[in-house]
């Protein structure tokens, strides 16, 4: 038994818990969980860059746009109300990135739900590594993205 | 020279090596004579000029990009030339501007790019276990086109128009009121070769979705495969953005519309968007391949696996993506709020945590092995010091401050030329010395591959290193020369010297390869004692590359050891033998699914034709007769190019009748006429979405960019088009889309009549939406050449227009094949409809965004 194998098995549910998920799994087309399978996978591997994606095209149309129409100067707490806007968009962009990361951890424990063929359970522990790794970086660049709103209060 | 027997002096590190790995596969020699001649061009100029293989025409673009190459390269040399004292009377200041601008052009635009597209066209097909390319007569096409486009360009030279306005064409510098016909042949000659550039992307994601070799899963991929695919996807992307950009410019010089028209409500920094969205993620386009290079010689040469795997598939998904928020850090003097620039700042600096994983797993597969130090390693250590300088100026340049100070200065010019030649063209030069003896069977001079790699090393730090302090000293980028008293000359005369050492490296190379061609000791099937499939293949490879196709079950297939395969691993026997020297009179290759490569279907493959060649030249003429102003002769090619491409895309009734007779289907299991995720045509059509998508994203910045700065929108006395005539428009765009996408339902299920009639409905629609569409356009208030807004709408509105006209050309055509298709015909007729179904679901989903965009948008706020 090579290393892959000996994980799937260490990572395979108890018997009476695989028994519930089986009976569950029964009332659920098989396409349906497929394409549910699938569409997290993507989310898994995708979510924190879309999320980075469209952190960085908010602010910058935001940011310029605010500039040049005199938005900016309109404030809240001494701080520019677009500076707000900004960071509650940061904020919720890291919680959608850090949901694809959680998705991506929780595919890698239950690999073997995989309802068809493919992607194989070896092809899902490989794109959710890529979608884990990848994804903390793009959170760590959205963070960075973030850090200016602190140096510029007036959003300029 | 040390022959290839010698080339390794320590056995492969698994207890497995090539040798018995071939031993396994049938010897091509088996090849009976008709299989071969199935795979053969005719001889002489027809089979010439009707060449579809993947193996020539990959050579055909490297070597011509690498005529560009010496071309750009001799440019650079007059440059230096000029250069090499104070205040220089050598070249002109004209003559001067005219170099710069083509000596960029050219390397960005055809060499690099083209050489490595080339280079993924001939080695991809082999380092993936496939025959060939996903669209052979694509990648045809692309050839003529890149080659006409290139030149079209060059062509300036002889009328004496040579473009002058730099690689990047900014307006207002570019626009008819500061420069002539000599920016149109820029602009055109740039605009076929980004053509080009994206057959070749197209070919390049679809060969490595579809055609990988059974078992080679995602997670088995060369890292090779998987830079090209993440390159293919991003020409995909940003070439199409550029072309929309250069199309826009065009159509201000040569129509009079106003996108970059100050003074008619346009905008000088849209350009720069614009070009700066392409040309940043253009440098990672030509640096993500190169990356690709070393991981595979690395490996190689270190005779272990390489280091973390998983970190550089992460870090290529990275840098793809990140590349494209970077653009704004080519833009930090152009005057944008401070905020703005910081948040392109931020992600300038994190993307070098995507190369610095990559630099990090290298030196770490690298450690400790007792590397192999042959030519194409030199090169490839060469590359890792000298990216590793240009990317540390790299993170210089993305602080604000710092860029400022700097900009426009030579520091700048040595940090890309760090970037591009350490970073892309010593990665190529490795990639020569590694692959030349598969394409041409013979090894290269080890002494003078060495020889090459000092003096280009050498030669390289010498020209550029002093340019950082040049650019501290303050000596300003693009101008002829340089007053006496900013004691620049000793600095530039260093310079100029390593130019003509580089110079002397790149001659060396060339005669090592033309020598070798004939002296050179054979290579042998792998001289190498690599790990990947391509080195399976006979030296110089045999024109249908694999016999047999080969399957694979691990990430170094030919240094797995065969005994350890356990029961889970599948060789998929009976697929790969149905296919063994098989078939004949017909080309084929296996198919398999995107994600775990399993065999799918067997795909039939074009054969020589002159179709592409005639393609290519109407559309090269359509661009030629806007060139010179000859607008019938541009629209009777662009008529003759539209009926190439029906011709094309035509089903061929006997080649049809060949492919059903064949029993290769049924012995491998496997469906022979594909349809639906199993077919190229469903992932081509996917991709050409992917490329007019973003060519509309492009149009749609570009509405609400001018949108955004303008103080009245709609500008001047102009209104917004009327709701009710576009409401019944759009209304009827989507019920055609819905009415196509149900026809295409229908007719999966077998309901034949009821689909036809429903389709009936989608050409009806179209066609209601084409009619009150123009019809909106021509009592539109706003003319095109009246200010930036009636441009920006009739642009958007006529290529909505003209996509719609072609889903609804797919329609007619389904419909006119739907009474005449026998039964047999089914699986084509069902893959017809299947992508007039995907580009009617496109249709619908950008229409609601152009009737927001165009209706809605100037009655909001």
């Amino acid at each position: 038994m090579n290393e892959a194998d000996r994980a799937d098995v260490a990572a395979r549910p108890a018997p009476e818990e695989h028994e519930a998920s089986r009976g569950r799994r029964s009332r659920e087309s098989l396409r349906a969980r497929t394409i549910r399978y699938r569409a997290l996978l993507a989310f898994a591997f995708f979510g924190a860059a879309v999320a980075w994606a469209v952190h960085l095209m908010v602010s910058q149309l935001v940011s310029e746009w605010s500039y040049f129409a005199g938005e900016h100067r309109h404030t809240f707490l001494d701080v520019s109300i677009v500076v707000w806007i900004l960071a509650g968009v940061t904020l919720v962009l890291l919680g959608i990135g850090g949901g694809s990361l959680l998705v991506a951890r929780n595919l890698r424990r239950e690999r073997q739900d995989v309802p068809t063929a493919p992607p194989s359970a070896a092809t899902v522990r490989f794109a959710t590594a890529v979608g884990l790794l990848s994804g903390i970086v793009f959170l760590l660049v959205i963070l960075a993205q973030a850090l200016p709103l602190l140096f510029f209060p007036d959003g300029t | 020279m040390t022959s290839a027997t010698e080339a390794l002096q320590r056995p492969a590190p698994p207890e497995m090596g090539p040798e018995a790995v071939n031993a396994r596969e049938p010897d091509s020699a088996e090849a009976s004579p008709a299989f071969v001649e199935t795979w053969s061009s005719p001889p002489g100029w027809v089979g010439f000029f009707t060449e579809v293989n993947n193996q020539p025409i990959g050579k055909r673009f490297m070597a011509t990009a690498f005529v560009f190459f010496l071309l750009g390269g001799l440019q650079a040399l007059l440059m230096r030339l000029q250069l090499a004292v104070p205040e220089n009377e050598l070249l002109s200041p004209q003559f001067y501007n005219e170099l710069f601008t083509m000596h960029g052009s050219t390397m960005m635009f055809l060499f690099a790019v083209p050489f490595l597209e080339g280079l993924a066209i001939y080695l991809l097909p082999m380092t993936i276990g496939s025959r060939d390319v996903a669209y052979p007569r694509l990648s045809a096409y692309g050839y003529w086109v890149y080659l006409i486009g290139g030149m079209v360009f060059y062509a300036s030279y002889l009328v004496g128009a040579v473009p002058d306005i730099g690689w990047f064409g900014y307006t207002p510098l570019s626009t008819d009121r500061f420069s002539g016909i000599s920016t149109d042949f820029w602009l055109l000659g740039l605009s076929l070769v980004e053509v080009a550039g994206l057959t070749a992307g197209l070919e390049i994601v679809v060969t490595i979705l579809k055609f990988r070799a059974p078992g080679m899963t995602l997670a088995r991929m060369p890292l090779l495969a998987w830079t090209f695919l993440a390159m293919g996807l991003m020409i995909l992307i940003a070439f199409s953005v550029l072309l929309t950009a250069t199309l826009l410019l065009e159509m201000d010089r040569s129509l009079g519309t106003a996108f970059f028209d100050v003074t008619r409500g346009g905008s000088d920094l849209l350009w720069q968007h614009l070009f700066w969205f392409f040309g940043h993620p253009e440098v990672y386009i030509m640096f993500l391949p190169a990356t690709g290079i070393v991981s595979m010689i690395v490996p190689v040469f270190a005779r272990r696996p390489t280091v973390g795997y998983v970190l550089i598939v992460s870090a290529i998904v990275l840098t793809a993506f990140v590349s494209f928020g970077l653009w704004v850090h080519h833009m930090f003097a152009a005057g944008l709020p401070d905020l703005s620039t910081a948040f392109f700042t931020a992600s300038s600096l994190m993307i070098a945590i995507a190369s610095g994983i990559q630099v990090f797993a290298w030196i770490a597969t690298l450690w400790g092995s007792g590397p192999s130090l042959r030519t194409p390693l030199l090169f490839v250590l060469g590359f890792l010091f000298l990216f590793v300088l240009g990317g540390l100026t790299g993170v210089m340049v993305a602080v604000v401050p710092f860029d400022v100070q700097v900009h426009d200065t030579y520091f700048v010019v040595a940090h890309f030329h760090y970037v591009l030649i350490g970073g892309v063209i010593f990665p190529i030069f490795a990639a020569l010395h590694y692959w030349l003896p598969k394409m041409t069977g013979r090894m290269l001079s080890e002494r003078l591959g060495v020889w090459t790699f000092w003096l280009t090393f050498l030669g390289f730090n010498a020209t550029f290193f002093p340019m950082h302090v040049m650019g501290f000293l303050g000596m300003a980028r693009r101008v002829y020369t340089y007053p006496r008293e900013l004691e620049l000359a000793g600095y530039n005369l260093l310079a100029t010297g390593g130019a003509l050492l580089m110079g002397a490296g790149t001659l060396l190379l060339l005669i090592n390869v033309l020598v070798s061609r004939r002296r050179g000791a054979p290579a042998g099937s792998d001289p190498w004692n690599a790990d990947s499939l391509e080195w399976t293949i006979p030296s110089p490879p045999p024109v249908f590359t694999y016999l047999r196709p080969p399957s694979v079950r691990s990430r170094h297939p030919l240094w797995e050891d065969p005994t350890a395969a356990s029961d889970r691993d599948e060789n998929f026997a009976s697929a790969r033998d149905a296919l063994a020297g098989r078939p004949v009179g017909w080309r084929a290759t296996l198919v398999t699914d995107a994600i775990d490569a399993r065999p799918q279907a067997v795909h039939h493959l074009p054969g020589p034709t002159l179709i592409p060649l005639i393609a290519a030249a109407a559309t090269s003429l359509t661009a030629i007769g806007v060139l010179i102003s000859a607008y019938i002769l541009a629209a009777a090619a662009a008529l003759v190019t539209a009926i190439t491409v029906v011709l094309w895309l035509r089903p061929n009734g006997e080649t049809l009748e060949q492919i059903r007779s064949s029993d290769v289907g049924r012995a491998a299991g496997l469906d022979l006429l594909p349809t639906g995720t199993r077919s190229t045509a469903w992932w081509g059509t996917v991709g050409t979405i992917t490329i007019v998508s973003s060519a509309f994203g492009a149009l749609f910045y570009t509405y609400f960019y001018l949108r955004l700065f303008s103080q009245e929108w709609p500008q001047g006395d102009a209104t917004a088009p009327p709701l009710l005539i576009g409401g019944i428009a759009y209304g009827a765009l989507i019920a055609g889309a819905a009415s196509q996408v149900l026809a295409t339902r229908l007719f999966e299920r077998g309901l034949r009549r009821y689909a036809q009639l429903i389709g009936v409905g989608a050409v009806a629609l179209g066609a209601v939406f084409l009619g009150a569409s123009l019809f909106d356009l021509d009592n539109f208030d706003a003319a095109p050449w009246e200010s930036a807004y009636g441009s920006a709408v009739h642009v958007l509105a006529f290529a909505m227009a003209l996509a719609t006209g072609v889903g609804v050309a797919l329609s007619i055509a389904w419909q006119a094949r739907v009474p005449r298709g026998h039964e047999s015909e089914r699986a084509s007729l069902t893959l017809h409809a299947q992508v007039a179904g995907l580009w009617w679901r496109f249709l619908a989903a950008v229409g609601v965004l152009t009737f927001v965009t165009l209706y809605l948008g100037p009655r909001i706020g």
